[in-house]
């Protein structure tokens, strides 16, 4: 497969993971400012930005509406949802030999809609029904890639984008909310926050789940240990480490020849780290040393694909 | 692609019979112009006789409902091309028009003839011109002519290209006069584009009428992508049977993008940019996941002065340093050739009856349009002359750039255009405005006439390959001539349909 074709492909997945799980976070957060919560608008706003490791904009105020249009329909803002999507399809233009008809045509459904005045105005009059819109398409796009593509390198170039942005997401999103919700002095208790809770739950698609796991009793223990480190639950930080690694390893296998064992060294490294932790002493530690080094992994990772499989060295493509 | 009517809806439409008025109501003729669908009013030509009909029978809306399905369908499937000179990355959609166009068996098959005939010609020109140069001597063409055409690569002199191919793909221009006959207009002979939108048109038209495509024995085209591999598959330099095929295209803001990915798609060969090919020791490779893999024929989709940043234009960012050595090494082959574009300039043009003669001793059987060469004292007099009636032309450019058209100009622009044949008279051709044919279109809810031309796309490997018909463009704007998609042009699918 052609290196800028495995590039086209991570990105275009990275990107669409990165939508959807804004999409996500900021429904349930504007479902949650219809309750009266204590801490001010803008103080929540802070908190999405930061979820989404972003810097607060200069000239956006931090109320409802315009920081609603400026994370999902500002062409200005690189990180929102219809940037995103365009990136994705920038991606996705690159690949028409190599994904399917369906796929593309989803895609560039959902990029020609965002961009129609009649839906923007949907984001005033309801953006909830706005964002489930988004994710629908997304998930749309998702099943047509599981049913449509080949098992081979395309598949395994979309998993491995798709589970590194996702495993760095939630445990921003996680590590954010712990920062302003955890009261570790007060023994962890949830107390007056309960929904807020919630919210980062069903932001990471996983209330459901957790309940049926856990009951609805939430304690912020369980809810990090579910988040960061189970292994079956597909949005756990965990779970998609480990696809990582296996990606990382299909992938070695897919091209046997002179490549350094680094991907495969570093994706196991993090995998193992999720796999065999402790929550206890995760909480004990430190919680967001924790998270940062989940990122810095999943950094390390990205640039071993890349001088693995991408922007490798050419001297020592000639000279084997 | 998704089909936008159902078969039965389309034939469900039969019952609604007489329908108060016909969409063909006040449709207008002109004598000095060929219709291609009327005879007369109300009287069709023979190879028209039954979709006039069932056009008829269908109500009105019913054909607006199915020009906007076809017009989403080529939207959602992104079949679009770059419009430059706007924002970065503004794509739009090529207008298409339902009704097809006609030709007649008896037609297609004089037509192929003369097409097989043209491009033998023009390859055994190219070989002359980079090689003994035998035409130059025996004075058929002046040798002033070639060697100031910007598109003249001394850098081919003195090799042979493999199997004496220069020109592989190639897309001709074809108009319809007025008492009926087709005539060349110009040979595309460098990276000639239209081909995706043949064969999208044809998908999309099978889709949004099923049962009225069915009944006309329409002679197919989906083989092209097949044509096209087997054709550059002949090309490769070390006759391999399976040897690595690239598409190379300058990428995703080229107007012709949607074209590239969709031919390397129906191909199944990489799609690849500059960035993705190296050369080393004079041999191509591309970066793949698993290295680097030898590539051994490009279909390139890139101009001459982009394609190689060593020999070429030093600027060029879309090339790959180092590939025309490696092609004179005969390590990779590219298809076309480079320096084709000496063979489509607009005033060799003027000399292509000439080649068909001294070559292949034949009575040309398609013929040119009278050509004035600004060049010739005698002819630059006419063109300044008669401005006004002219179609002034630049040799070089393309895509309906740099063109005077004389009754519809104004004064100043013909001042213009003076001043700059006298300046530099090689660079510039004149011809007769030209009462090309019309065709029925469907603009705002009723049938109207339309200028249209005909691009056949001819492929030359062991042996000559044409698929039927090729891509009709239509000029939408009423009256206009300019039928480019980059001047606002659209396109109609084309059957050639057995007598």
């Amino acid at each position: 497969m052609l290196s800028r074709v495995a590039d086209n492909l991570y990105w275009m997945a990275r990107y669409l993971e990165r939508a959807e799980r804004s999409a996500r976070l900021l429904g349930v957060q504007l479902h949650l400012m219809l309750d009266h919560t204590p801490g001010s608008e803008e103080e929540r706003w802070k908190r999405i930005l930061e979820s989404l490791s972003l810097t607060v904009p200069k000239d956006v105020p931090l109320e409802t509406g315009p920081m609603s249009y400026y994370l999902t329909l500002d062409p200005e803002n690189a990180s929102s949802i219809l940037s995103s999507i365009s990136a994705a399809r920038q991606n996705a233009r690159q690949l028409r030999d190599h994904i399917s008809s369906e796929m593309w045509s989803q895609l560039n459904r959902l990029h020609l809609r965002l961009r129609e005045p009649a839906f923007a105005s949907i984001l005033n009059t309801d953006p909830n029904e706005l964002l489930r819109q988004i994710v629908d398409s997304i998930t749309l796009f998702n099943g047509l890639t599981h049913t449509t593509i080949n098992r081979g390198e395309s598949w395994q170039f979309i998993l491995i984008g798709r589970h590194l942005e996702r495993a760095s997401l939630v445990s921003t999103f996680t590590s954010t909310h712990f920062r302003t919700f955890y009261k570790k002095k007060e023994g962890g208790a949830v107390g007056e926050n309960f929904m807020e809770w919630v919210g980062l739950l069903k932001a990471c698609s996983a209330f459901e789940s957790f309940c049926n796991h856990h009951t609805a009793d939430i304690q912020p223990k369980l809810v990090a240990e579910y988040l960061l480190l189970e292994p079956e639950f597909p949005q756990a930080a965990c779970f998609a480490a480990l696809a990582v690694n296996e990606s990382a390893r299909r992938i070695a296998e897919l091209n046997e020849g002179p490549h350094s064992p680094l991907l495969m060294r570093r994706a196991g490294k993090l995998a193992s780290m999720l796999r065999y932790a402790e929550i206890d002493d995760v909480l004990a530690d430190d919680l967001h040393a924790f998270a940062a080094s989940i990122e810095a992994h999943c950094d390390l990772i990205h640039a071993a694909l890349y001088s693995s499989y991408i922007t490798f060295p050419l001297e020592s493509a000639i000279a084997a | 692609m998704s089909t936008v009517k159902t078969e039965k809806s389309d034939v469900s439409q039969k019952q609604s019979q007489e329908s108060s008025h016909s969409a063909f109501d006040s449709y207008p003729l002109d004598k000095g112009i060929y219709d291609e669908m009327f005879v007369e009013e109300g009287s069709p030509r023979k190879a028209y006789k039954l979709l006039h009909r069932r056009l008829r029978e269908l109500p009105h809306e019913d054909i607006k409902n199915r020009q906007q399905a076809a017009d989403t369908a080529f939207l959602h499937q992104g079949i679009t091309f770059a419009v430059y000179g706007r924002k970065e990355g503004t794509e739009k959609i090529i207008p298409f028009d339902l009704l097809p166009r006609i030709i007649t068996g008896a037609e297609w098959d004089h037509m192929e003839k003369g097409l097989t005939q043209r491009i033998t010609a023009l390859n055994l020109f190219l070989k002359d011109i980079y090689g003994p140069c035998k035409i130059i001597a025996d004075k058929i063409i002046p040798a002033e002519l070639i060697y100031t055409c910007p598109q003249y690569r001394r850098e081919m002199r003195g090799w042979r290209v493999r199997r004496d191919i220069y020109v592989s793909i190639c897309g001709s221009d074809m108009l319809r006069m007025p008492d009926g006959s087709f005539v060349i207009l110009e040979d595309n002979l460098r990276v000639p584009s239209g081909v995706s939108y043949m064969l999208t048109n044809r998908q999309v038209m099978k889709n949004t009428f099923p049962g009225i495509f069915r009944n006309h024995h329409v002679r197919p085209i989906d083989h092209y992508g097949q044509s096209l591999l087997t054709t550059l598959r002949e090309l490769s330099p070390l006759g391999r049977s399976e040897p690595t095929i690239v598409l190379l295209t300058p990428g995703i803001f080229n107007s012709a993008y949607f074209e590239h990915s969709f031919l390397a798609w129906q191909m199944g060969i990489p799609l690849v940019q500059g960035q993705d090919l190296i050369v080393h020791d004079n041999v191509v490779f591309m970066k793949t996941t698993a290295g680097l893999k030898r590539v051994e024929t490009i279909y390139r989709r890139i101009d001459d002065d982009f394609i190689d940043p060593v020999a070429f234009r030093e600027d060029s960012l879309l090339g790959v340093p180092g590939l025309f050595n490696a092609y004179r090494a005969g390590n990779v082959n590219l298809a076309n050739a480079l320096g084709t574009g000496i063979a489509d300039d607009k005033a060799i043009y003027a000399y292509v009856p000439d080649m068909i003669r001294y070559y292949l001793k034949e009575e040309p059987i398609l013929h040119n349009v009278e050509t004035y060469l600004c060049v010739r004292d005698k002819d630059r007099q006419h063109v300044l002359a008669n401005l006004d009636k002219l179609v002034v032309k630049a040799v070089g450019e393309s895509g309906g750039y740099g063109m005077l058209i004389g009754p519809q100009s104004t004064a100043a622009q013909r001042a213009e255009f003076a001043d700059k044949i006298k300046s530099n008279p090689r660079n510039y051709i004149a011809q007769p405005t030209l009462s090309f044919s019309r065709s029925p279109c469907f603009v705002d809810g009723k049938m109207e006439p339309r200028h249209i031309d005909l691009r056949p796309f001819i492929l030359f490997g062991e042996k000559v390959r044409i698929v039927p018909g090729g891509l009709t463009r239509v000029a939408f704007t009423r009256g206009s001539l300019v039928v480019n998609s980059s001047q606002g042009g659209g396109s109609k699918d084309t059957w050639v349909v057995n007598d």
